[in-house]
C-alpha cells in the first residue's frame, strides 16, 4: 500500500514538473498582444504593413483592410505570419479615408479569433461611427462543435475506456453493445469535429468546395481525428480479438488525439503531455462506469462484487492521476481570475462535480462493495450509485466541452500603446515598430518589438533635415517618457513644411535599425 | 565630342575615386574590399582612429554569416577572445559534416589606440561561397570615452558611402 502511495506521489511529481514547464506558455487561446497602426490611430500617410502580433503562432491567418464604403482594399490572402507576427503588406498605398482592419486567424488548438481595428489616412478624420466593425460570424458553428465534442468525449470514454475495462478488469458480454456503439459514435464524432473546426475557420461556401476540403485536410483537428478514428479501430479489433494490448493502445491513441485538439494543444509539449496523461485517466475511469453498472445489474452477483474490487483498486491508483493532472491544468491556466471569470467558474464546476463523483466513488468502494453480495439494499444503492455517477461523468464531460469553448482569461492585455490625439505615421522595419505623432512643434515616438510590446532600444537617434532651408541632419534630444515612448520638441524651429525624419534603433551592438519617413508640419510654425 | 564624354567620364571617375578614398581614410574598412567567394580570405580591418579625440581601447568584430573557420591573429599589446555560438545558417563543413557553430564575433582589448593613430587587425576564415553577395563585418570601437559603432549595412539601392557610419564590407566574387 505504502509502496503505491509512493508511486502515486512520484507520478504527481511528474505531472507538476510537467506543468511547471508549461507554465510559461500556458495561455490557450493566442492573444492579440497588440496592432500596427494601433487601433483608433489616426495615419498622415498609407501605412505599409497592417501587422497584429499575438502571444503565439497563429495559422492560417487571414487580414482584410475595408475601407469605409465596404470596399477591400487589401487580402485577404498575402498575410505572412511569422511566430505571433502577422504582417500585410501593402502593395499600393490607401488612398485617403477610413479603414477596418479585420483579422481572422486559428490559435494552434484551431479555435478561430476575429477582431478588427479602425484607423483613417490622411486629412480623414476616424469616425467610429462611421465604420461597421465586421461581426463575429463562428457563433453557430461554436454551438455545434460545443456539442459534437461533447458527443465525442462520451462516446469516447464508453467505447475506448469501456473497452480497455472489459479486457483489463472484468469482461461483461452486456456491455459489449453500448461500447460498440459508444465506438461508432467516437469515430463518427471525431469526424465531425475536423469538420466542424474547418467550418468555424472560414464559413464554408460549400462542402462540395475542394478549397474547404483543402484547409480541413491542413488543420491540427484532421490528424486528431486521424489519430482518434485509429484509436476507435484498436478498440474495436481488442474486443474483437480479445487482445488487452489493442485496448490500450487504443486508449493511448484517444488520449493522444483528445490532447492535441483542446487548449493544452497551444500549451507545448508539456502540456500536452499532462493533458493526455489527464485524459488517459479520465477515460479509464469514465469508461469503466457503465459496463460496471450492466455487470451489477445483470450479472452474478460475485463476478460483479470482484470486478467492483478490482476497479476500485485501478481507481485508486488512477484518480490521484487524474487529479494532480486536473489542478496542474486550471492552477497553471487561470492562475489569479479564478473566480471572475465564466472560464474559472466552469474549472469550479468541473472541479465541483469531480469531488462529487469521488465522493461516491468512496462511499461504493469502503461501504458498498463489501456488503455486494449479501446485503439486496446495498446492491440497490449501489446501482442508484451507479447511475449517479454517470450523469455526473456525462456533466463533467459536458463542463470539459464548454471549457474547451471558453476562452480562458489572459492576463496580457493589449499594449497600451496608442499615440495621442493628432497625426501619426506607422512604420515597420526589420519586425520593429515605429508611430511616429506629430501634435503642434511635439514629436512622439513610440517603438515596438516585433511582437508590439513596447521597445526601448540600447541608443536612440532622432535627425530631421530639411534640404530646401539647407538644415542637414539635426540632432535632437528625446526624453524617454516611459517604456518605448520617446519625445522630441521642435521649440524654437521654424517648423513650416516637410521635414525628413530619420530615427535609429540601435537593437543589439551590432544592429541598428533605421527608420525613415517625411513628416508635414504643414502650415503652422512653432 | 566623344572625347569630352570620355574625358567627362574620366574626371567623374576620378573625383568619385578620390571622394570614396577621402571617406575611406576616415571609416573603418577593409584593406581587401572584395575576395574570390568560398577562398580563405585574410581580413585585415583599418580603424584610423579612435572616437573624437579618445583612444580606442576595445574593439569588436562581428563575423558575417556563414564565414567559417574564423581565426584571429593575435595582436602585440592586445587581450586577444573569441565569442563563439550557433551560426545563424549552418554550412556544408569539409566532409560532409554541418557545421553549426562558430566564432560570432573577435574581440581586441586592453589595448590603446589613440585617435591620432592607425592601426590594424586582423583574422582570417573562410568566405560563404555566394558570388555576387557583398558581406558585412560590424565593428565597434569602444573608446575611453564614447562609442563608434560601424555597423550601419546599406539598404537595397544605396551604397556605403552613403552612411556616417559604414559596416566595412567585402565583395564577394566569382570564382575564376
Amino acid at each position: 500500500m505504502s509502496g503505491s502511495r509512493t508511486r502515486c506521489l512520484g507520478h504527481a511529481a511528474i505531472l507538476a514538473i510537467a506543468a511547471w514547464l508549461w507554465a510559461s506558455s500556458a495561455l490557450a487561446h493566442a492573444v492579440l498582444l497588440g496592432t500596427s497602426p494601433a487601433d483608433g490611430t489616426a495615419l498622415a500617410q498609407s501605412p505599409q504593413h497592417i501587422v497584429f502580433a499575438f502571444n503565439e503562432p497563429v495559422v492560417p491567418a487571414e487580414i482584410r483592410v475595408i475601407d469605409a464604403n465596404g470596399r477591400l482594399h487589401a487580402g485577404p490572402t498575402g498575410a505572412e505570419a511569422k511566430d505571433g507576427a502577422v504582417t500585410l503588406t501593402l502593395a499600393t498605398p490607401l488612398p485617403p479615408g477610413q479603414y477596418v482592419a479585420a483579422y481572422r486567424v486559428a490559435s494552434a488548438d484551431t479555435h478561430p479569433i476575429t477582431g478588427a481595428i479602425r484607423f483613417s489616412v490622411g486629412d480623414a478624420v476616424l469616425d467610429m461611427a462611421d465604420i461597421a466593425t465586421p461581426v463575429a460570424t463562428a457563433d453557430r458553428w461554436t454551438a455545434i462543435s460545443f456539442i459534437v465534442r461533447f458527443m465525442r468525449d462520451m462516446a469516447l470514454a464508453l467505447g475506448v475506456g469501456g473497452a480497455f475495462f472489459l479486457l483489463a478488469v472484468a469482461p461483461s458480454r452486456q456491455a459489449l453493445g453500448a461500447v460498440r456503439a459508444g465506438l461508432g459514435t467516437a469515430a463518427l464524432a471525431s469526424l465531425t469535429g475536423a469538420v466542424v473546426a474547418s467550418a468555424r475557420l472560414a464559413e464554408p461556401a460549400s462542402l462540395f468546395a475542394i478549397s474547404f476540403w483543402e484547409a480541413t485536410f491542413e488543420l491540427s483537428a484532421a490528424a486528431a481525428a486521424g489519430v482518434l478514428v485509429l484509436a476507435v479501430a484498436a478498440a474495436w479489433l481488442a474486443l474483437q480479438t480479445q487482445s488487452r494490448a489493442l485496448a490500450t493502445l487504443g486508449l493511448f491513441l484517444a488520449a493522444i488525439g483528445t490532447a492535441t485538439t483542446g487548449h493544452a494543444a497551444t500549451g507545448g509539449i508539456g502540456a500536452m503531455l499532462v493533458q493526455c496523461l489527464h485524459s488517459l485517466m479520465a477515460f479509464v475511469w469514465l469508461g469503466a462506469l457503465v459496463p460496471l453498472l450492466r455487470l451489477v445489474q445483470t450479472g452474478p452477483v460475485a463476478a460483479a462484487q470482484d470486478a467492483a474490487r478490482r476497479f476500485s483498486a485501478l481507481a485508486t491508483a488512477i484518480v490521484p492521476l487524474a487529479l494532480a493532472g486536473a489542478l496542474c491544468l486550471v492552477a497553471v491556466r487561470v492562475p489569479l481570475e479564478l473566480a471572475g471569470s465564466a472560464y474559472g467558474l466552469l474549472a469550479l464546476a468541473k472541479a465541483g462535480l469531480l469531488v462529487l463523483l469521488l465522493a461516491i466513488a468512496a462511499q461504493n468502494r469502503w461501504r458498498l462493495v463489501p456488503k455486494l453480495v449479501d446485503d439486496q439494499d446495498a446492491r440497490a444503492h449501489f446501482v442508484r450509485n451507479m447511475r449517479i455517477d454517470i450523469l455526473l461523468a456525462a456533466a463533467l464531460l459536458g463542463v470539459t466541452a464548454l471549457l474547451s469553448h471558453t476562452p480562458p482569461p489572459s492576463h496580457d492585455t493589449l499594449h497600451a500603446h496608442s499615440p495621442a490625439a493628432g497625426r501619426s505615421i506607422a512604420l515597420v522595419r526589420e519586425g520593429h515598430q515605429l508611430t511616429v505623432a506629430v501634435a503642434g512643434a511635439t514629436i512622439d515616438l513610440y517603438l515596438a518589438a516585433p511582437d508590439l510590446s513596447a521597445f526601448d532600444p540600447l541608443e536612440t537617434i532622432l535627425e530631421i533635415s530639411h534640404p530646401a532651408l539647407g538644415i542637414e541632419a539635426l540632432r535632437l534630444p528625446l526624453q524617454r517618457i516611459e517604456s518605448g515612448h520617446y519625445r522630441a520638441r521642435l521649440n524654437g524651429i521654424a517648423t513650416r513644411g516637410t521635414w525628413a525624419l530619420r530615427f535609429e534603433a540601435l537593437v543589439t551592438d551590432f544592429r541598428k535599425i533605421p527608420f525613415e519617413t517625411e513628416i508635414d508640419f504643414g502650415s503652422a510654425t512653432q | 565630342m566623344l572625347k569630352t564624354v570620355h574625358a567627362a567620364a574620366f574626371a567623374a571617375a576620378a573625383l568619385g575615386c578620390v571622394l570614396v578614398a577621402g571617406r575611406a581614410t576616415a571609416h573603418v574598412t577593409l584593406e581587401q574590399p572584395q575576395a574570390v567567394a568560398g577562398s580563405t580570405y585574410k581580413a585585415v580591418i583599418r580603424v584610423p582612429h579612435g572616437c573624437e579625440g579618445s583612444p580606442t581601447i576595445r574593439l569588436r568584430v562581428q563575423i558575417p554569416d556563414g564565414m567559417t573557420n574564423v581565426k584571429p591573429m593575435p595582436k602585440a599589446g592586445w587581450e586577444l577572445s573569441t565569442v563563439r555560438g550557433k551560426l545563424a545558417t549552418p554550412v556544408a563543413g569539409d566532409h560532409g559534416a554541418q557545421i553549426t557553430e562558430g566564432v560570432r564575433e573577435v574581440v581586441w582589448s586592453g589595448g590603446r589606440l589613440l585617435d591620432e593613430h592607425y592601426d590594424e587587425f586582423v583574422l582570417r576564415g573562410t568566405l560563404p561561397n555566394k558570388p555576387g553577395e557583398t558581406i558585412h563585418f560590424p565593428t565597434v570601437s569602444e573608446c575611453e570615452r564614447g562609442v563608434e559603432r560601424w555597423i550601419e549595412i546599406p539598404a537595397a539601392g544605396k551604397s556605403s558611402g552613403d552612411y556616417r557610419f559604414p559596416a566595412p564590407s567585402l565583395r564577394l566574387t566569382p570564382r575564376n
